[in-house]
Parts: C-alpha cells; structure tokens; sequence
C-alpha cells in the first residue's frame, strides 16, 4: 500500500501545527482548571506522549510490516499500559487543582462584615 | 430469593454430576490411525503386551517394530502418546493420541516441532529439556508431559519386547522448592490476616507485601497461579503424582480446605496474583466505584452461570482447560488467544475505576468459592457471605 502523502514534508509541516495546537490548548484548559503545572509534570506529560506515540507507532507500522498477529496482540498491550499510565498522570496531574467547591481563583477583597 | 438459591444449587449440582457420568462413558479413542503413523511401513498390530504392540508389513510376516502407549501428567491432566520404536530401540515415530493442555501453551511446544524433533531418540537418552532435547519456555509442564510420557513408552519397549539394558527408573525426588517455600510463607501471612490481635496498620502492610510476593513470585515469576483448570482436574480425577507436582496439592488443598473449614480464601484475598494486579490497579485509577446493589447480584449470577458452564462442558468433554475463559496466562505469560487478549484489556481498563472487577464478576474460582460457601452455611442454618473483596 503507497500512500505518499505519510512520507511528505506537507504530512510533517501539518503534524507539527497539530501537535503545537494540542500543546497550547492543553496549557490553556490547564489553566483555566486552575491546575498548576510545574516542570516535573510538564516532563512526565512529555513522557506519557512519546509512549503514546510509541504504541501508535507500533500498530502503525506492524500493519505496514503486515504482522497483524503483532498490530492486534502488541497493540492491545501497549494500548493497555499507556491507558493506565495515561489514568494514573491525570492523577497527578490533578494534584493542586482546587476543587468544585472552592474558587478557582481566591478574592483578594476582604469583605468589611460591619457593612 | 433463597429458595431459588437452593433450587440453582441443586440443580447445578445435579448437572455437573450427569455431566461428569456421560464425559466417563464417551468412548476410548480408536488406536489404529495412531499406531500406524507411529511407525510407518507397518500394517498390521498386534498385541505383545498391555499397552505394547508388535508391528509387521502384514500377518506372519517377521516384526519390524514395536508401538507403545506411554501416558504422563501435563497441566491440564494427562497426556497419551503413541511411540514406534525400531528393533534398535530408537524412536520411529510419535504420535500424540489425546492431551489437555491449553490451546495457546500447547502451541509453543509444536512450534519448537515436538513430537517429531524426538525422533531418533534412544531408549538411553534421559529426555531432559536443555541437554538432549530443545527446551521450551512458558510450556514447561505441557512438555515435560510429552517428555515424560514418550520417555515412559520408549522405556517399556526396550525393556519388555526388544530386551535391551533399560537402566532401572530412580525414585523420583519431592519437589519442594523456592515456589513451594513461598506458597506456604503466604498462606501462613493469610492466615495470619484474620488474627484479631494484629493491628489494622501492620495488617495492611503485611497484606501489602503478600499480595506483592504473590504477584512476582507466583504471578510473573513461576506462572502458576490457582486457575478452574486444576479445580476441573481434581474433578475428574487427573490427580498428578504428588513427589513432582507438590506444589499443584499444596494450592489447591490451601485454596479448597479453608473456605470448606471456615469459609474463607487467605489466596483470593490476600495473595492470588491476578487479584493484587488489581488491586494495583485501583491504587492507581484511585477505584471508588461500586456496583449498585441490584446490578451487583445479576452479575453475580451471570458470574456463576459462566463457571457451571465451563466445568459441565469440560466435564462433558473430558478436557479441564476445554472452555476455560481465564486471563491469567494471557497477563503472566502474554499468551491466549484474541478474545483473552480483549477480555484481560477490558478487565484491567476496569479495575482502574471499580473495585476488583474480575474477581467480583467474572473468576470462576470465586463462583466455585461461593458455591461451597453457599454449601457450608446451608448446613449451618447460617446466611450465606455475601460481600466485595
């Protein structure tokens, strides 16, 4: 199967838009949570991705090598460790966010109760 | 509701015995397409004596060769084999007339082309895996059964029909070993748990540590956690000889006797393998989920209604791995077919957010747990346990 368009400079120029699209949107829905990110959770993020890229590659390319035995077997135990590795970063991840009934952002205005 | 309870039980306990009559009385498989694959050029068996037959290319003409029946224990039960032997005492042929083995273990020994690799084996040859034949990894008790059960047939050829020096067989050694040391350690830990006089935090820890021993010990290291396989083998009899699978009593005795004697399961609680992956697994998802009561116990009966089936089939068909939807080799040992494969990613996804899903839901073990359960607290006039892990 060719398919010329995955091997073209056009296919990486359009990847790279996407994935910096997906990067800053990330950033944004993160700050707007109210979640705070330091850089160890930006580094273990950044880990999660190459491992999610991995398994897409595998499957990806096991195809392309036509091992379906490997795409489907390999697939579902990659797939399997980067969804649990991907649950147990949202957790941490999650680790500062205030919750539902707090404010997302404190009032620095004290109210004077004797008014 | 408890009345249906017992009419279940009843029934289930009727069928799995009809089941277990008429897998006896399925006949015998016939011998004669293996014999003659066994050792080919020759056309006509007769026989030399039990379990040996003296070939020839027809009736009166001079023997050419010898085939034998030899039989050992595998994992799943007993394994049949029919041996040709050449009057010099070499292996002719081999032909595997009937095993239990599971589908996927049993694949890797054909890959690495047994029985037809034995081949030219000589009745002096100790068939031990890594020195004069090919070793298998993951399959070791499937190819051992072959081994043993090929050595067995060879043996009894040179030494009753042919009459050469057959070395007398040693006694075998008890294998009591590293696997049996910590099974014992960890049954003695899950008994210990129920003792009122430990304290909740060291009981956690210890519990801890048990489940961690069980999981890269029993689950990742040696493979052989309990599974209905050996509950269906200790049904239909195929009890292997204890001096080398020691370790197969001492599982299935400290499984069984205790939720007999008191109704409780130190392994299913404390240590089973595939139990403390998901237990690890909730630590991780942060599982807080629980299934609303009456959702709860449908799946429950969906849970034994699966386990009746899968022994009434393999009692049916004489075959203790025959319908076995187990994961635990597809997670220990990555080997099952697509639909275990499925079935483990949905079970492990789940145990991220509810509570021990397999073990609440789908294992057998615990139907087969909660029946005896159910036994036990019937005689006693008592309501039956019934709660999360």
């Amino acid at each position: 199967m060719n398919m010329p368009f995955f091997t073209s400079g056009l296919f990486w120029f359009l990847e790279g838009i996407f994935a910096c699209i997906m990067i800053v949107g990330f950033k944004t829905w993160m700050e707007d949570r109210g979640t705070p990110m330091p850089s160890w959770k930006w580094i273990l993020f950044g880990l999660w991705v190459l491992v999610f890229g991995f398994t897409i590659a595998f499957i990806g390319t096991s195809i392309g090598e036509k091992e379906m035995d490997a795409a489907v077997k390999g697939g579902i135990i990659f797939s399997l460790f980067t969804i649990i590795t991907g649950v147990g970063l949202w957790r941490l991840l999650k680790i500062g966010t205030p919750s539902a009934k707090e404010p997302a952002v404190k009032v620095d205005v004290e109210v004077d109760e004797k008014i | 509701m408890k009345k249906f309870e017992r009419a279940a039980a009843l029934v289930a306990l009727v069928t799995i015995i009809l089941a277990w009559f008429a897998g006896a009385l399925r006949q015998e498989t016939d011998l004669a397409p293996f014999l003659e694959k066994a050792l080919p050029g020759a056309g006509y068996f007769e026989s030399f004596s039990p379990g040996i037959y003296a070939g020839s290319s027809a009736p009166g003409k001079p023997v050419i060769g010898y085939a034998a029946i030899g039989k050992a224990s595998g994992y799943g039960g007993p394994m049949k084999v029919v041996v040709g032997v050449d009057l010099a005492g070499n292996i002719n042929g081999i032909v595997i007339v009937d095993h239990k083995e599971t589908a996927p273990f049993f694949s890797k020994v054909l890959a690495k082309k047994f029985p037809s690799s034995l081949q030219g084996k000589n009745y002096s040859h100790s068939f031990t895996p890594g020195e004069d034949v090919d070793s298998v990894s993951g399959a070791t008790l499937s190819l051992t059964a072959l081994l043993n059960s090929a050595r067995q047939a060879l043996r009894k050829v040179a030494g009753d029909a042919l009459n050469l020096p057959v070395k007398p067989e040693k006694t075998k050694p008890i294998t009591f070993g590293f696997p049996e040391i910590v099974l014992l350690l960890l049954f003695a830990v899950g008994f210990s748990l129920y003792s009122k006089k430990i304290k909740r935090k060291p009981k956690r820890v210890l519990r801890w540590v048990s489940m961690l021993t069980g999981l890269l010990v029993l689950g990742f290291v040696y493979t052989i956690p309990l599974s209905l396989i050996n509950i269906n083998s200790l049904l239909m009899g195929y009890w292997p000889d204890w001096h080398t699978h020691l370790y197969w009593y001492l599982l299935i005795a400290g499984v069984l006797l205790p939720v007999i004697a008191i109704g409780k399961s130190p392994y299913c609680e404390n240590f089973c393998p595939f139990g403390a992956s998901q237990e690890l697994l909730k630590v991780i998802g942060g599982a807080k989920q629980r299934i609303p009561a009456k959702h709860h116990s449908y799946l429950r009966w969906i849970q034994r209604t699966l386990a009746w089936a899968v022994i009434v089939v393999a009692l049916l068909y004489r075959n203790p791995g025959y319908s076995s939807y187990e994961v635990f080799g597809t997670f220990f040992n990555l080997t099952g077919t697509y639909i275990q494969f499925g079935l483990l990613a949905i079970v492990l996804v789940a145990s991220l957010f509810i509570t021990r899903p397999w073990c609440n839901y789908l294992c057998p073990l615990r139907a087969v747990s909660d029946y005896i359960r159910f036994l036990r607290h019937s005689l006693n006039r008592k309501p039956p346990a019934a709660r999360f892990l």
